[in-house]
């Protein structure tokens, strides 16, 4: 058996050409990405409880959007402070990065939409953390009652594209119903989780 | 003619749903899913895949061992198995290569490329 080695990027198109020869295949690339758009809602809207629910966020981060360091802020009800409910692959204790994300956090809850954050490290992290970040407004109700982080992408994710955006505006529509359910105000039991 | 089958393999509900989605609405391929690698073994026993995408990091068996095994049995010694992971590192891929796979692809998946890499194995 031919063994190669592909790994998705821009050289891509090349190796397999080479391999195979020109492609009959002609898919119009805009309907694809629905897939991880359909994929992305069923696994939410199928999510029971608050633990699957941040199961199946990270799911959806780690393996479609490419980025396994991630937390989730919840906002307290007035004042909009917001504190951390769970994270996945961060060492919080080791990073000293909470304070760092407060103002993206707040700038995305102002815009009320995705907020992409170009080189977090120069907005006074020390560790140089991450090249870009995404927070993603979570929405119960209609009003934003936690703001998703995702602060380190895979190596070979190389770029935030238009199915990304699509993915983010599910998880914003989605995952506050999932995760807290009609209880999006009341505030929870503290959830931390760290891998690294 | 009977449809290609894929074996899909991976403990995330999430990726089963995104591939089985993206296979079913634009290939007329058949789908038959395992959640890890122990599963995935008896499902290529049993179901005769034409192809299998497998995650590597899984729980009770991963997805090299998983691999070296289907491998080693004559059932399924030829069928095309594609690692599909998140790690991307070069000792990763190189252990993928070692436990006899085809392919190595990184997640986050592309969908176009992906479906030309699965249909220059399966065809139309």
């Amino acid at each position: 058996m031919t063994k190669r080695t592909w790994i998705f990027g821009n050289d891509y198109m090349q190796c397999l050409d080479h391999q195979h020869g020109a492609s009959s295949v002609d898919i119009p690339s805009a309907q694809l990405p629905d897939a991880k758009v359909v994929a992305t809602r069923k696994r939410l809207r199928e999510s029971v409880g608050n633990a699957e629910a941040l199961e199946a966020m990270r799911e959806i981060v780690s393996n479609l959007l490419g980025c396994e360091t991630m937390c989730l802020l919840q906002l307290d009800r007035k004042g909009r402070v917001p504190w951390l409910f769970w994270s996945f692959g961060i060492d919080f204790g080791k990073h000293r990065m909470i304070s760092a994300l407060q103002e993206p956090v707040l700038s995305c809850i102002a815009l009320g939409s995705t907020h992409i954050v170009r080189d977090l490290k120069a907005q006074g992290l020390k560790e140089n953390f991450a090249k870009v970040s995404v927070f993603v407004p979570i929405r119960s109700n209609d009003q934003i009652v936690a703001v998703l982080a995702l602060l380190q992408f895979l190596p070979q994710k190389q770029e935030i594209d238009d199915v990304d955006m699509k993915v983010f505006q599910v998880l914003s529509e989605e995952a506050g119903s999932a995760l807290f359910g009609s209880n999006a105000d009341a505030v929870p039991t503290i959830r931390q989780k760290h891998h690294d | 003619m009977a449809a290609k089958k894929i074996l899909l393999v991976d403990d995330s509900k999430t990726t089963l749903l995104m591939e089985r989605s993206m296979l079913e609405r634009h290939t007329g391929y058949e789908c038959v899913t395992a959640s890890n690698g122990l599963e995935a073994i008896e499902k290529a026993q049993s179901e005769n895949p034409d192809l299998v995408l497998m995650d590597v990091v899984m729980p009770q068996m991963n997805g090299f061992e998983a691999c070296k095994k289907m491998r080693e049995q004559k059932a399924t010694r030829e069928v095309p198995i594609i690692l599909v992971t998140t790690r991307g590192e070069e000792a990763y891929m190189e252990a993928g290569f070692e436990s006899g796979c085809n392919d190595y692809i990184t997640k986050p998946i592309n969908g176009q490329e992906f479906l030309k890499l699965l249909q220059s194995y399966l065809g139309e």
